[in-house]
C-alpha cells in the first residue's frame, strides 16, 4: 500500500458557518503536524483572518485548505478563484496605512494573517491564488563549542545520512568557528536543520575520519526550480583543504545529474576551494552600522550553457550586458518598459527578513500600478526599522517583473549581481544604496 | 479539459527522474556564440569518416528506397557481422544506437526490486535506463581511474542481474586487461550477465586488451555492445549491436524494438565493415598524433591529465569545466564538461585532425590565460 501523505486537505464554501470546520482542522491538525501549542494558536488565529477576509470579499467561493508539515515548519495552504486586488494588506508596509475602522476590517484581517504568520506567499496561476501561512517549530538554540579544531586519523570519508546528533555537533562546531555572516540561520537550530534535511528541504552531508570524529560540513538548499544554494564547506579539522575539497566535490558529485544547472553562495566560507567557481560579484554589506564589509558571492554552473533569452528594463541593459560579458554567458536581452496587461491597484511585496543580519530581500509577489510607491515604501519601512542590507530580486524570465528596473532605480537601488538560472531564469539583485546623510 | 493528474498517473521512480536534455543545434549554439564555425570535440566522433565504401552507398542512396520500410530486425547485416566474427546470425541483435541495446538488455533481465552495478565515473546511460526502468543502479567508485572488480563483486547480492563493464572506459580511457577480465569472470560467475561495453574496441590496440567476442565462448552470460558511431563514423545514423550467446540473445529479442534501424543506417553499416582495416589505420595514426599534441601541451601547462585509450582525453582545469566550456564556445570550440561524469572541473576533448586540435590548443590556452 502506497504510504498516505503527511497532509490534510479540506474543502469548504468561503462561509462564515464553515469558519469552524476550517479552524477545526488546524486546531486539531497542526499539534499532530509538530507544532506546539502557542504557535498553533497562532496558526489558528492567521486561518481565522485569512477565511473571514474570503467569506467577505468573494462570499460562497470554493476554497481549498490544506495542512502540511514541510521541514521545520507546518504550512496552512489556501487555494481559491479570487482578485489579487485586495491582499495587498499582506505588504509589510500595510500597517502605516490601516486604521481600525470598519471600512478597513477586511485589510486589518490579512495584515494581522501576515503579522502573526513567520512566513507567508502568494502566488497566481490564471485566476487561481494560492496563499501559504506558515508558522515555524520551536527548537533549542545550539550552543556554540570551543572545542576547537580537531586533528584528523585515519582516512576521509563522507556521511549523506548524518544521525541528528552529528548534525547538532557539527552545528556547534560551526557555530564556534565562523563568522555570523557565514551562518545559515538554521546553524543556530541544530534540530530545525534537522527537520528540514528530513524533509527533504535541505541536503547536508558531514565529513569523517576513521574514528568517527566529524571534521566538516556542508549543505545545500534548492533555491529555484534549477539553481542550489550552499552554505560551507564548515571545516573543524586542522587540516582544511582536503577535508572542504571533499565536501564540496561531494556536493558536486550529488547534483551531477539532477535538474540543478547552477550552484551559489552568499555564505560559502573562505574555505571554499575557489578554482572550482565563478566569482559573481562583490556585495558591501554593513553590520550595525559599524562594520562594513564586502561580500564575495560564489557560483559556477553544473552543465554547459546553452544560451537563453531574458527580459530587462533599458536602465539595466548596460550592467547586464557587462556583467554577462563578463561571465562568457550568452543572453539575448530583451528590453521591456512596461508589458501593457492588466494590472492591480495595489501590488504586494514579499519580504525575507533577517535581524541578526541586518539583512532584507524583496521580491514582488503581485505586479500593481502602485509598485513604484509600494517599492519606496518598503525601502524606507527597513531603513527606518534599522535594516542595513536591502537587496530585490527580479526574475529576468517574467517581463512583469524586468519591466520594474525602472522604478527600482528610481528608488534607490542599483543592480549588484545576475545569479543565473536562480529564478525561471537569471535573477537580477539590485541593492538598496543609503541614502547620504 | 485540465491536464491528467500527474502525480497519481506517473511511478515513483519517474517522478524523480530528470531528463536530460541534449545541446542545441549548432546553428542555434552558433548563434548564441556569436561564431560562424563551431568544431565538435564533444562526442568523440571520428572526423575522418566515414568509410570510403559508405560515401559510394551514400551517394547512390535511391530515393525509391525511402517509402519501403526497412528490414525488421537487420537480417543482412547480421549475416555480415556473423560472418566477420565466425557466430550466428541469431548471436546479434541491432539497435538504434548502442543506447537501445542497454535498454532492450535491461528490460530482459530485470524487475522491480533488481539491481544492477557498474562505476561512478562512466557512461550514464546504464545508470539512466536502469533508474527511470524502476531498477536500482549500484554505483561503484572507480579506483585509480578503472573499474573496482573486487568492489563490484563485493557489491553483488541475489537481486544483482547485469554489471556493466565499460572496458575501455569512457571517459578515463582505462581498461581492464586479460588477466584481470578473466579473474572477474571466474569469480562472477555464471548467475549473471556480464556486459561489455566496446564501443571504443578498434581503438585500442594492446595485446593484453581482451576481447568479449571471444571471451563469451567460455562465458555464455557475456553480452558485448559495439558501436557504428565512434570509429566508423556513423553517429548520425544512429546504429549499434550487441552480441551473445544464442540463448541469451533470444531472451533479450523478446524485449527489443524491431523495424528500429533504418534502412541507410543498416546498409552503410554493412558497408563500413568491407574492408575496414586501412581505414583503421588511418583513424589510429590521426588519434595518437592528437593525443601527443594535447598531451604535450597540458604538460607545459602542468595540468593534470588522463589520456589512456579511446580517441579523447580529460584534462584538469584550475577553473570550472562550465566557464572553460563557454570561453571555448565563444572561439568554436566545443568540449564535453565533466561535472555531470561526476568529475567536476574536467573536460574530455575528442582526438581529431592536427589542424582543429591546433585551433583547440590556442583557444584553451587564451582561456586559461583570461581566467
Amino acid at each position: 500500500m502506497p504510504k498516505a501523505p503527511d497532509t490534510v486537505t479540506l474543502e469548504l464554501p468561503a462561509h462564515v458557518r464553515w469558519l469552524p470546520a476550517a479552524q477545526a482542522v488546524v486546531e486539531h491538525g497542526a499539534p499532530t503536524l509538530g507544532l506546539p501549542p502557542k504557535k498553533v494558536v497562532r496558526l489558528v488565529m492567521a486561518v481565522e483572518e485569512i477565511f473571514v477576509h474570503l467569506a467577505r470579499t468573494t462570499p460562497g467561493c470554493a476554497v481549498l485548505l490544506r495542512l502540511l508539515r514541510r521541514g521545520s515548519s507546518v504550512q496552512a495552504v489556501f487555494r481559491f478563484q479570487a482578485d489579487v486586488e485586495d491582499l495587498w494588506a499582506m505588504n509589510l508596509t500595510a500597517a502605516q496605512e490601516l486604521t481600525p475602522t470598519d471600512e478597513n476590517m477586511d485589510h486589518m484581517g490579512l495584515l494581522l494573517a501576515a503579522g502573526v504568520s513567520d512566513g507567508f506567499s502568494i502566488t497566481r496561476e490564471g485566476g487561481t491564488v494560492q496563499l501559504v501561512l506558515s508558522q515555524d517549530k520551536v527548537y533549542p538554540e545550539t550552543t556554540p563549542s570551543d572545542r576547537g579544531l580537531t586533528a584528523a586519523r585515519g582516512a576521509l570519508r563522507m556521511v549523506d545520512d548524518p544521525h541528528p546528533a552529528e548534525v547538532a555537533e557539527a552545528c556547534a562546531l560551526a557555530r564556534g568557528l565562523y563568522p555570523a555572516e557565514k551562518l545559515h540561520p538554521d546553524l543556530s537550530m541544530a534540530g530545525k536543520l534537522v527537520d528540514n534535511a528530513a524533509g527533504g528541504g535541505i541536503v547536508l552531508s558531514v565529513a569523517k575520519d576513521d574514528a568517527g570524529a566529524i571534521l566538516g560540513m556542508m549543505f545545500w538548499e534548492q533555491t529555484s526550480e534549477r539553481s542550489v544554494g550552499f552554505c560551507g564547506p564548515y571545516v573543524f579539522s586542522q587540516n582544511s583543504g582536503p577535508v572542504a575539497k571533499a565536501l564540496t566535490e561531494n556536493m558536486l558529485n550529488c547534483l551531477a545529474r539532477s535538474r540543478t544547472i547552477g550552484v551559489c553562495s552568499r555564505r560559502a566560507t573562505d574555505d571554499l576551494p575557489l578554482e572550482g567557481f565563478e566569482a559573481l560579484a562583490r556585495i558591501h554589506y554593513c553590520h550595525k552600522n559599524i562594520v562594513c564589509a564586502e561580500q564575495r558571492i560564489w557560483f559556477r554552473l553544473l552543465r554547459e550553457d546553452d544560451g537563453a533569452v531574458i527580459w530587462a528594463h533599458a536602465g539595466m541593459v548596460d550592467f547586464l550586458e557587462e556583467t554577462y560579458a563578463r561571465l562568457s554567458l550568452m543572453r539575448d536581452i530583451r528590453t521591456v518598459e512596461n508589458i501593457g496587461i492588466e494590472m492591480p491597484a495595489r501590488s504586494v511585496l514579499a519580504a525575507e527578513l533577517n535581524q541578526e543580519l541586518s539583512e532584507a530581500y524583496l521580491r514582488v509577489l503581485i505586479p500593481g500600478l502602485d509598485v513604484e510607491e509600494n517599492i519606496r515604501k518598503h525601502a524606507a519601512h527597513l531603513r527606518s526599522s534599522g535594516y542595513e542590507n536591502i537587496f530585490f530580486t527580479l526574475d529576468l524570465a517574467l517581463g512583469e517583473q524586468a519591466c520594474l528596473g525602472g522604478a527600482l532605480m528610481a528608488n534607490g537601488f542599483e543592480p549588484a549581481l545576475v545569479l543565473p538560472f536562480a529564478g525561471k531564469s537569471d535573477l537580477v539583485v539590485f541593492q538598496h544604496v543609503a541614502p547620504r546623510s | 479539459m485540465s491536464l491528467p493528474a500527474l502525480d497519481r498517473l506517473v511511478p515513483a521512480h519517474i517522478q524523480r527522474f530528470e531528463p536530460y536534455y541534449p545541446s542545441k543545434p549548432d546553428h542555434v549554439l552558433k548563434r548564441m556564440y556569436h561564431v560562424d564555425t563551431l568544431h565538435r570535440l564533444n562526442n568523440n566522433e571520428n572526423p575522418l569518416g566515414p568509410p570510403a565504401a559508405v560515401h559510394r552507398l551514400v551517394e547512390s542512396f535511391s530515393p525509391e528506397t525511402v517509402p519501403v520500410y526497412p528490414n525488421g530486425d537487420c537480417f543482412d547485416l547480421r549475416l555480415q557481422l556473423a560472418q566477420k566474427f565466425s557466430k550466428d546470425p541469431d548471436q546479434f541483435l541491432v539497435g538504434n544506437g548502442s543506447c537501445e541495446v542497454i535498454s532492450s538488455v535491461i528490460k530482459a533481465f530485470c524487475e522491480e526490486g533488481d539491481n544492477i552495478i557498474t562505476a561512478d565515473k562512466t557512461f550514464a546511460v546504464y545508470e539512466w535506463v536502469a533508474e527511470f526502468s524502476g531498477i536500482e543502479a549500484r554505483l561503484i567508485p572507480l579506483r585509480e581511474g578503472a573499474f573496482d572488480p573486487q568492489a563490484m563483486l563485493e557489491a553483488m547480492d541475489e537481486r544483482t542481474k547485469i554489471l556493466f563493464v565499460c572496458n575501455p572506459n569512457n571517459p578515463t580511457g582505462t581498461y581492464w586487461d586479460a588477466d584481470t577480465m578473466k579473474d572477474f569472470l571466474e569469480r562472477a560467475g555464471d548467475g549473471r550477465i556480464i556486459v561489455l561495453d566496446e564501443a571504443y574496441f578498434e581503438y585500442v590496440d594492446k595485446a593484453d586488451y581482451p576481447n568479449g567476442m571471444e571471451l563469451m565462448r567460455q562465458h555464455p552470460n557475456i553480452i558485448v555492445f559495439r558501436t557504428f558511431s565512434k570509429m566508423y563514423a556513423l553517429a548520425a545514423a544512429r546504429i549499434g549491436y550487441l552480441c551473445g550467446s544464442p540463448e541469451v540473445v533470444n531472451i533479450v529479442r523478446r524485449t527489443h524494438i524491431v523495424y528500429s534501424v533504418n534502412t541507410l543506417a543498416q546498409m552503410a553499416a554493412a558497408a563500413a565493415l568491407e574492408d575496414d582495416g586501412p581505414f583503421i589505420q588511418a583513424t589510429r595514426r590521426m588519434v595518437s598524433e592528437a593525443k601527443s599534441l594535447l598531451c604535450s601541451l597540458f604538460d607545459e601547462l602542468g595540468l593534470e591529465y588522463v589520456a589512456n585509450e579511446g580517441n579523447y582525453v580529460m584534462v584538469r582545469l584550475p577553473m570550472p569545466d562550465t566557464l572553460m566550456y563557454r570561453k571555448l564556445m565563444t572561439r568554436g570550440i566545443m568540449v564535453r564538461t565533466m561535472t555531470g561524469f561526476r568529475f567536476p572541473n574536467w573536460i574530455r576533448v575528442s582526438l581529431v585532425e592536427r589542424p582543429v586540435m591546433e585551433m583547440f590548443c590556442q583557444a584553451f590556452t587564451e582561456a586559461l590565460r583570461e581566467s
